[in-house]
């Protein structure tokens, strides 16, 4: 027999270490060899003359093609500054993760905003404040309870930008309320009213499925919010859940709302307009964009985001309704969106611009013209032009930019849970509706859990 | 050192040369998330902040004076005990049909296996529109004949079972594992069987089942195991409604996590699963012992 040259053992350790020993080769730095080091000086000489760039990563929160196009316009005006644009909407997982990898952006927003803040992940900007006096809190151009939402231990933490102006209001299919009868030139003030206009625009075809839907109490709006967003259903009661961190909620007032809830819901059905809100989820505005249901409480950015699902019924928006006994009065919510600075980013001067920038004309332009949203500053807002979309549109978003100058009251949280808190209503809300616990005990329970909840988040401060 | 011992160490170095990627994997993504998982369980942490320690505050919590969890282990066991033995039976029987001699049993094969590949998302997104109240597949037609609609996702009684018929709809893997069992039974037995007169059910009761059972044991111990961490099925399609309803362990292990900042807690929970379904598969392997039958033996 011949002896083998190569055995299969041998072939195999071979290749094993000339495939490491290539691994390795490509991780090790390479050596500059005289032409490369050539090129290098060159490259030096060249690099020197035109100005650095900072390079800085930027969250925006909506993965739109609008963001680019606002990230392109900043470039421009600012050639010292790349952006690095991550379009996705921040999932707190991902922030999460972020924050712990230390990878963070240098600006962020759509974010849980206050349960951040009070976990010192956000950069305080008083100290920027006065470079900015023509917007700045305190009479400059972006209205002061916007800045307040974002304000903590008397610290201000956020730019107000996107998507923000007053955040209620009552949008009315102008063409279900006709075909039930009703005069939608004078909505309804109370929640009594609100429920007979309801029961009005509620069908059913002849085996008793939804058809249509007056108004779901759940919805958008009058669910339980959170990412600087102001839960209203106190606020309509006239008080705050929670005041310098302590809860309100066991009290009268959340009864009465807890049965306003349970009503409309068993008026229809909890399954039913369950059933109707899961079809269309998903859709813009959910089954209310689709012309399914007559009302709905829904943000600054509901007139154009119906319009563009449904351009085919008139949607008009108003003020939301209020309990008997407070009718007269109307009533708004600051909140909405913010530039956050993260705390531990290098390029915080950088990302100040960036946060003051998406305030400005040109990027609520852009905003504006693509989707509808309203930029934060009055100036803009008096200049916005009134014949980009059909005039009930625009007339709907005039309401909302003056409703909070019109409104008797104007409110927001400050809630350093608001995650758990949103939580915690769902679940009491859901369970009032099913029948499982009655508006009181679900009142107490809150009280007692939130209570809880948020005393052991300040002892871990 | 003589040369054979050097020989010798030289194999065992060159062995753990070539696996210590999987060995630098383990212990990066399994060993050290589970020592701190356990570490984490004690303390109150939300990632964003030093852990604070607390001792079984965690536990004590969970165990005694948080209904959510009660509900939640309620709802999975509910899922597991109905949910598992579904998923099962509708494996074993599609997989018995598969092993007859029938037309276009490849293509059979193949449609029966597909969905256990079709990514999570896309399988919500085909069921969201099944179940739909308004426009759906079986929902759209009852109402076109002026029948009541089916509520799947939107009732506290049929979301569970909605999502366990979403779940036997996807046991491509288990049907396969059947299959091959069965497959692998030898014919002479069944020979056997006939010449002495057994009947097609004492045939199916005596010698099938017998000879699957080790196939049997790991299909009904992976479909526990994996269904007791059932996650993404119940996020994607009702966020762990209506009412709490599909609020499964995982779902509200999740949201401990990531939607409280309560890590330290998530981390108990998840180390409060573990012996569960520890105990359980340990209960399965006991039993088996009187049931599952090598055929070694």
């Amino acid at each position: 027999m011949e002896e083998r040259i190569l055995g299969r053992r041998d072939f195999l350790k071979i290749g094993a270490t000339v495939a490491a020993a290539g691994v390795l080769a490509a991780c090790a730095p390479k050596v500059v060899e005289k032409v490369v080091k050539e090129t290098v000086i060159v490259e030096k000489i060249v690099k020197e003359a035109a100005p650095e760039r900072v390079e800085i990563e930027w969250w925006p929160g909506w993965p739109g093609p609008y963001m680019l196009s606002i990230a392109k316009l900043f470039e421009d005006a600012n050639p010292d500054i790349k952006l690095k644009v991550v379009s996705m909407y921040p999932e707190k997982q991902v922030v999460l993760a972020a924050v712990a990898a230390d990878t963070v952006p240098a600006l962020i927003a759509d974010v849980p905003y206050m349960e951040l803040i009070v976990r010192d992940v956000f950069l305080p900007i008083d100290d920027r404040l006065a470079q900015i006096p023509e917007i700045g809190p305190k009479g400059g151009d972006i209205p002061d309870e916007l800045w307040n939402v974002f304000q903590w231990e008397g610290k201000f933490f956020g730019v107000p930008s996107v998507d923000t102006a007053g955040r209620e209001g009552m949008g009315i299919n102008t063409r279900m309320a006709e075909e039930a009868g009703l005069d939608w030139t004078k909505p309804p003030r109370s929640w009594d009213d609100a429920f007979a206009w309801h029961q009005a625009m509620t069908s059913y075809d002849d085996a008793g499925n939804l058809v249509t839907l007056g108004f779901d109490p759940m919805a958008e709006r009058t669910n339980a919010c959170t990412d600087g967003d102001p839960f209203m259903w106190p606020h309509m009661w006239g008080y705050k859940y929670i005041d310098n961190n302590v809860f309100d909620i066991d009290r009268a007032e959340t009864v009465e709302y807890f049965e306003v809830i349970r009503r409309f819901a068993q008026d229809v059905g909890v399954e039913k307009v369950s059933g109707l809100n899961t079809a269309f989820e998903g859709t813009s505005r959910g089954p209310f964009g689709q012309g399914k249901v007559g009302m709905r409480i829904t943000y600054p950015s509901g007139p154009k985001g119906v319009y563009t699902v449904n351009p085919k019924d008139k949607c008009v928006f108003t003020w939301v309704p209020m309990p008997a006994n407070r009718a007269h009065i109307t009533m708004q919510t600051a909140g909405g969106h913010a530039g956050m600075i993260m705390k531990n980013t290098k390029y915080a001067d950088e990302a100040f611009k960036l946060a003051v920038f998406l305030t400005g004309n040109e990027a609520c332009d852009i905003l504006f013209n693509d989707i509808g949203w309203i930029g934060p500053r009055k100036s803009w807002q008096q200049q916005m032009d009134q014949e980009r979309f059909p005039e009930h549109v625009m007339d709907s978003i005039n309401w909302f930019t003056s409703s909070m100058d019109n409104a008797d009251e104007v409110w927001w949280n400050t809630d350093p849970i608001e995650g758990i808190t949103a939580n915690e209503w769902t679940r009491a809300f859901q369970a009032v509706q099913h029948g499982d616990i009655t508006p009181a005990e679900a009142a107490q329970q809150m009280q007692e859990n939130l209570t809880e909840e948020i005393t052991k988040m300040m002892e871990a401060r | 050192m003589s040369s054979e011992a050097r020989r010798e160490l030289r194999k065992i170095l060159q062995g753990l040369f070539f696996i210590s990627p999987w060995i630098i994997g383990f212990q990066g993504f399994t060993i050290y998330p589970l020592v701190a998982s356990a570490f984490y369980s004690f303390t109150r942490y939300d990632v964003l902040r030093p852990p604070k320690f607390v001792g079984f505050d965690n536990y004590g919590e969970i165990l005694f004076r948080d209904p959510v969890f009660r509900q939640s282990l309620g709802n999975t066991i509910y899922f597991v005990f109905i949910g598992v033995p579904a998923a099962f039976l509708t494996a074993w029987l599609l997989a018995n049909l598969l092993n007859t001699e029938v037309w276009g049993r490849s293509a059979w094969r193949t449609m029966f296996f597909l969905p256990s590949i079709t990514p999570i998302v896309a399988t919500v997104m085909v069921w969201m529109w099944i179940y739909n109240t308004q426009y759906g597949l079986i929902n759209g037609w009852l109402i076109a004949q002026g029948i009541k609609v089916i509520p799947f996702l939107s009732s506290v009684k049929l979301s569970k079972p909605s999502l366990i018929i979403v779940q036997c709809w996807a046991q491509g893997s288990a049907i396969v594992l059947f299959l091959a069992a069965l497959q692998d039974v030898p014919r002479r037995v069944y020979e056997a069987a006939i010449i002495d007169g057994a009947s097609a059910f004492k045939r199916f009761w005596h010698i099938t089942i017998p000879m699957c059972t080790p196939v049997i044991l790991f299909v009904l111990l992976t479909g526990l195991i994996e269904t007791f961490q059932s996650f993404s099925l119940p996020w994607l399609l009702t966020s762990g409604g209506p009412n709490n309803s599909t609020e499964l362990y995982s779902v509200y292990l999740f949201r401990n996590a990531f939607a409280f900042f309560k890590m330290g807690y998530a981390s108990a929970l998840a180390w409060i699963l573990f012996i569960i379904i520890s105990l359980f598969s340990l209960a399965i392997f006991r039993s088996s012992a009187r049931w599952v039958y090598y055929g070694g033996e």
